[in-house]
């Protein structure tokens, strides 16, 4: 009696949490619908900060920054979205029309080509997806191999060890994609500048030589930190350092300045 | 004869002329040029009076001044021949006089009345030569007269003052130091300070060096002075005693952080020259007594009974109480612009085609803090896109610090035909003399911007008609923890996968290894067909059903032979099965011995009698018969 009572508890919070995220979901729809996209942006920024994620929360949150605004924002909501989900069409859309409309076709360095080949291929689906394609080619491996042990028949012997192989291979591809898909989401190295410019310097020191200034809406990649300063890479190649602060990380949950 | 007397004596003077040419030419650059010129032939008393002495290639070896009495020297320099004042700044010399010699003197006269001033004289090659005397009318008032044989007065290159020093002393920090000053010590975030180094001294300075401004990082700052020219040099009395200063650099510094600016200390280095007492230009042996071996490396250094030393010299610092701007009536598109400004706004063009480019010229000119000036005209919306500016500063440097303007030419690019209004943001600044937040408002401008036909700039109408793709439903919203890729959950189907791979294949193994003996194996599949074959006897065994458990052992008997040999059940007999055997070869032991047990089975089946206990042991006999039937039946 006492553990149907402790299931029914547990079972009620479950339910009240997502009847929480629901409302909250359900509030930012409607903010968003009647044009209060700061209210919408905070409804979603919520939710995130809760510790729910979904590439539509994430495309909506784009959204309403976009209709605020703030670009460098949506483009960081947007790539979050293709982190999540690259076969997302309408956020690789949006996140186009802003670099073409807002930003004119900034200089862009040509990403490489097992860049390029790594991203065609994870666009193929969403992350998840890939999870559990893994799973189940790996499942399908073992299971040939299985039937390739219990078969009695040779031709049907061979038949199975080679599907067997065959599963293995594209198992080891596609957790291969899998995995780089994981550092994506978690572990990626990228940032976008936000709010105003921020100064390059050679030295991670206020008073040291400026080597440019990046302005937002720019996507860097940060390849250390040490203190209160990060040391980065600009699309132009320039590396130094830049004080914390307007800089929006790709691997945050929700948009929160560092 | 006569004729050629007086040809001779026409080619003798032609010789005798040139000879002459040639050697007043040679004495011409032999002879040593000292001369002494003045600037005024007649002064007012309150004026001044610079007497300059020159003199042409020689090297000079001893110095005498006139006694210039009843006027009063305020300043002197020298600069002879390499000996010349030197400038040095950050380790680079900027200026350096190797022509001439010369010596200048800044008079200015006690008494009214005509004075002719004796002439200075000047040891070269051993020889001293006299400059000529300068005759000067001291005026009780009026304008001073410029002198007729003016010359163009050596610039001077630095301040190389000379008040009246002791002739003969040891340097004294006090005559001789550096001094710091700003215009104001109170001043807000952004409003023009003029700091200022000064040099004060009583000695003569030949030679400084100068190191570069340290300015605080959180100041922008500008040199007013060209450290290239010759310093400014006036004259002070301090605590009664007369120094010459000297304006060694000027800056114009605009703090950006409120708070106490410390501007810190600065160095000279500065080689100056003091009176040695005991050099008597006279003594041709004086120097030999001093310098034996000619140990001191400056052949000038003690010419003219003159001794240099070299002197490094420190400032003090300075602080400076940085006040905020005032948040009281701070405009909302204030952007920093402290000082006082004028502005004007200047569009190019009134009329457009969409997606076209127009050009908008904003200029702002002022005094104050022009290079941190920022000024945005507009926002851009989807209907219009602005460029980044070109900026154009253009600052002027005044002694009362900077001013200038600073062009901002905004690029923009109408996509929408229609009439359309510009308002403009206005221009704020905050004026630190009056203390309050002033603006510059611009009337707005309209443009007209006609439709386009098509090509490239319709496509950039339709391009900024553009729009985002609209929301969608988060179905899919999941809590982060309970994400299943690269989760526990993920490794351990992983792991129940592989295990079963792992399971599955050390059974195949036992397998294989059961299969490599043939004997062993085939028992083992005789056993275990007899085994499933006397199920049901076994249970009945253990249920103690004695009439059914010899029933089902004859019948799996019977059914055995049935099913191995393929002959049909109801055509089974007791001599048939004999033969049946026999004809699959059987060895004729194992034939009669299972003839045996049939009749064995068959008497316990009908048997009055039966023990439970020979049960088990006819179960066991079956399974054998079984097993040896099996066996001998693979071996064929």
């Amino acid at each position: 009696m006492k553990k149907i009572g402790v299931i029914i508890a547990c079972v009620s919070i479950q339910l009240l949490f997502s009847v929480d995220i629901k409302v909250m979901l359900d509030s930012a729809k409607d903010a968003y619908k009647h044009k209060k996209y700061e209210q919408a942006i905070k409804f979603y920024q919520n939710i995130l900060q809760e510790g729910y994620v979904s590439s539509e929360l994430y495309f909506n949150l784009g959204n309403a920054y976009y209709r605020a605004k703030d670009y460098p924002r949506a483009l960081w909501s947007y790539e979050k979205v293709l982190c999540w989900d690259p076969s997302f069409k309408d956020a690789r859309y949006n996140m186009d029309l802003i670099n073409r409309k807002i930003y004119l076709n900034k200089t862009i360095r040509p990403p490489y080509v097992s860049t390029m080949l790594f991203w065609k291929i994870y666009g193929w689906m969403s992350w998840r997806s890939w999870v559990i394609a893994t799973i189940v080619l790996f499942a399908l491996s073992v299971v040939f191999y299985i039937l390739f042990l219990l078969s009695n028949s040779l031709k049907k012997r061979k038949w199975f060890f080679y599907s067997a192989l065959i599963a293995l291979g594209v198992w080891i591809f596609s957790f291969l994609i899998t995995w780089l898909g994981y550092r994506q989401i978690y572990e990626n190295r990228y940032a976008y500048v936000v709010d105003s410019d921020i100064v390059i310097r050679s030295e991670p020191m206020d008073g040291s030589p400026a080597l440019g200034t990046v302005k937002p809406g720019v996507k860097i990649r940060l390849i250390k930190t040490e203190n209160q300063y990060y040391y980065l890479e600009t699309p132009d190649g320039i590396k130094g350092w830049t004080r914390k602060g307007n800089i929006l990380p790709l691997k945050a949950i929700a948009p929160e300045v560092q | 004869m006569k004729k050629i007397n007086a040809m001779l004596g026409i080619k003798i003077g032609k010789i005798s002329l040139f000879i002459g040419f040639i050697l007043s030419f040679i004495l011409s650059f032999c002879q040593v040029d000292f001369k002494a010129t003045s600037d005024y032939k007649t002064i007012p008393l309150n004026g001044k009076l610079t007497i300059t002495y020159s003199l042409k290639q020689g090297k000079v070896e001893g110095f005498q001044r006139p006694d210039f009495s009843p006027f009063r020297v305020i300043s002197q320099q020298s600069l002879t021949g390499t000996g010349g004042m030197t400038i040095i700044i950050n380790n680079q010399v900027v200026n350096n006089d190797n022509g001439d010699s010369k010596w200048i003197f800044t008079l200015v006269p006690t008494t009214v009345g005509t004075f002719t001033i004796p002439p200075a004289k000047v040891k070269v090659n051993g020889k001293w030569y006299e400059s000529n005397a300068i005759t000067v009318t001291v005026l009780a008032q009026g304008k001073p007269q410029p002198a007729t044989n003016q010359q163009t007065q050596v610039a001077s290159p630095s301040p190389s003052p000379s008040a009246k020093v002791s002739p003969s002393q040891s340097i004294d920090n006090k005559n001789i130091y550096l001094r710091l000053s700003v215009d104001k010590t109170t001043a807000y975030v952004g409003e023009q300070i003029i700091v200022r180094l000064l040099l004060y001294t009583r000695y003569d300075v030949s030679e400084y060096a100068l190191e570069k401004a340290s300015m605080p990082s959180n100041v922008w700052s500008e040199e007013l002075l060209d450290p290239k020219s010759p310093a400014k040099t006036w004259e002070e009395v301090i605590d009664g005693k007369r120094y010459v200063v000297a304006e060694l650099r000027k800056t114009a510094i605009f703090p950006q952080v409120p708070g106490v600016l410390t501007i810190p200390s600065t160095e000279i280095t500065a080689v100056v020259k003091i009176q040695d007492n005991r050099y008597d230009p006279f003594s041709l042996f004086d120097q030999f007594f001093k310098d034996p071996f000619n140990f001191n490396i400056d052949p000038f250094a003690r010419i003219g009974g003159i001794k240099l030393e070299k002197l490094t010299i420190r400032s003090n610092s300075l602080n400076i109480n940085v006040m905020s701007l005032p948040e009281k009536g701070k405009p909302e598109g204030f952007q920093g612009a402290v000082g006082n400004f004028t502005a004007n706004v200047e569009l190019d063009t009134k009329q457009i085609v969409a997606g076209e480019m127009a050009s908008l010229k904003i200029t702002i000119q002022g005094k104050g803090n022009l290079p941190l000036i920022q000024y945005t005209p507009f926002e851009e919306n989807d209907t219009i896109q602005l460029f980044e500016p070109d900026v154009q500063l253009n600052l002027q440097k005044t002694q009362a610090g900077i001013e200038g303007k600073k062009v901002f030419t905004y690029l923009f690019q109408p996509n929408m035909a229609g009439k359309i209004t510009l308002k403009l943001h206005p221009f704020y600044f905050f004026d630190h003399v009056r203390k309050q937040y002033d603006s510059i408002v611009f009337s707005p401008l309209t443009l007209v911007v006609e439709p386009n036909k098509g090509g490239k700039v319709a496509e950039a109408e339709q391009k900024y008609q553009e729009d985002i793709r609209g929301m969608v439903d988060p179905v899919h919203v999941f809590a982060l923890k309970q994400v299943f890729g690269f989760s526990w959950k993920y490794w351990m189907l992983y792991g129940l996968f592989l295990s079963a791979a792992v399971a599955f294949t050390i059974g195949y193994r036992r397998r294989l290894k059961l299969m490599s003996n043939v004997g062993e194996y085939k028992m083992l599949q005789a056993q275990k067909m007899a085994k499933k074959r006397l199920k049901l006897a076994e249970q009945f065994i253990k249920e103690k059903k004695v009439d059914d458990f010899y029933n089902v052992i004859a019948q799996t008997l019977w059914l055995f032979i049935t099913e191995k040999f393929k002959v049909p059940y109801v055509e089974l007999s007791r001599e048939n099965a004999r033969k049946v055997l026999e004809d699959h070869q059987i060895p004729s032991e194992v034939v009669n011995d299972f003839m045996n047990f049939l009749d064995e089975v068959d008497f316990y089946r009908f048997a009055p009698v039966r023990k439970e206990a020979d049960m088990q042991e006819m179960y066991n006999k079956t399974a054998n018969f079984i097993v040896a039937l099996q066996l001998n039946t693979y071996k064929r």
